[in-house]
């Protein structure tokens, strides 16, 4: 199996239907922003650009290892913006403490419009925690860096 | 001035925020106007409304007396967004201005897609502008000015998330 770095096509898709709202000042039924998660998957998971929503196959164990099906929920810590003619917008770094597991990606995932998936994370192999804190850090919040760009 | 091609800056924003829709069942309307021949302001990734070029006076009339384009523009027939390879696109059916009246006469530089439904944060939210070349034009009754969108693939759709 295989986990591939991607924005989710169908992400794509769904920015063009106003359906994700990373900030508050939306324009649709609900004005609230959406809640945004990241689950990890063990290295038998296959994710990648087609990956179009959460899934529990192969999602990393909640049993003894401090992980809870369905993952972290992310805080906007960088509401929509931008910078020369790319826009962008930025998560907190999100951490397991207590943790024992090893996990090989992770999926964004808007938890508020049906776990529709944003963006996998492919982390390049087997990462292992035992008994300490597992954490995802996001990079620099600038616009040739965030998690989350459309340029 | 000028008239540059570009997907607008603040809708890369705004389609975060989930401002606008395009969907063909329930989405925005958006509209298509038209910038006039030796336009005074310049048109391109940092416009962020259609008021950019009511402020600059800079919308295409119908000259010689004749009608077949009011202020705002022509309202646009949207197509749903899909997706190609990793490529999501959207598309709008070609729009056509009829002129009226013998003496009409009608010319632009470009157009500006907007969205007519906003009204907040910012109403009228811009969502990309189009240069024209050679600045086009119809006259005389009857004639027509069309606007004709690309080959709604992954490659040529007028507007991609690539």
């Amino acid at each position: 199996m295989a986990i591939s770095q991607s924005m989710c096509t169908s992400f794509k898709v769904e920015l063009l239907d106003g359906i994700h709202a990373f900030g508050t000042t939306v324009v649709r039924a609900s004005t609230a922003a959406d809640t945004f998660k990241c689950a990890l998957y063990t290295s038998s998971a296959s994710l990648d650009a087609t990956t179009t929503g959460y899934t529990t196959s192969n999602e990393v164990s909640s049993s003894g290892t401090s992980y809870s099906a369905g993952g972290n929920t992310l805080t906007v810590s960088q509401v929509p913006t931008s910078t020369s003619t790319t826009a962008w917008l930025d998560f907190n770094d999100t951490s397991w403490t207590t943790a024992s597991f090893t996990a090989a990606g992770a999926l964004i995932y808007n938890s508020t419009q049906g776990d529709k998936s944003v963006a996998v994370l492919s982390f390049g192999g087997d990462k292992t925690v035992t008994s300490g804190t597992f954490t995802i850090q996001f990079p620099a919040a600038a616009s040739s860096t965030a998690i989350i760009r459309i340029v | 001035m000028a008239v540059s091609t570009a997907m607008c800056t603040s809708f890369k924003v705004d389609l975060l925020f989930a401002r606008h829709n395009f969907a063909l069942s329930g989405g925005n309307t958006f509209k298509a106007a038209l910038i006039k021949t030796a336009e005074a302001g310049t048109y391109g990734a940092a416009s962020t409304a259609y008021a950019n070029i009511t402020g600059n006076s800079d919308e295409a009339t119908v000259g010689g007396g004749g009608s077949g384009y009011t202020a705002g523009g022509v309202t646009l027939t949207r197509v749903d967004p899909t997706s190609s390879g990793t490529t999501a696109y959207t598309d709008f059916a070609d729009a056509v201005i009829t002129l009226s009246g013998a003496s009409a006469t009608f010319a632009s530089n470009g157009m500006m897609i907007y969205n007519d439904t906003l009204t907040t944060p910012t109403a009228d939210a811009s969502v990309s502008i189009h240069a024209f070349s050679g600045s086009p034009s119809a006259s005389g009754a009857g004639a027509t000015f069309t606007i004709q969108f690309p080959t709604p693939d992954a490659s040529n759709a007028i507007l991609r998330l690539a």
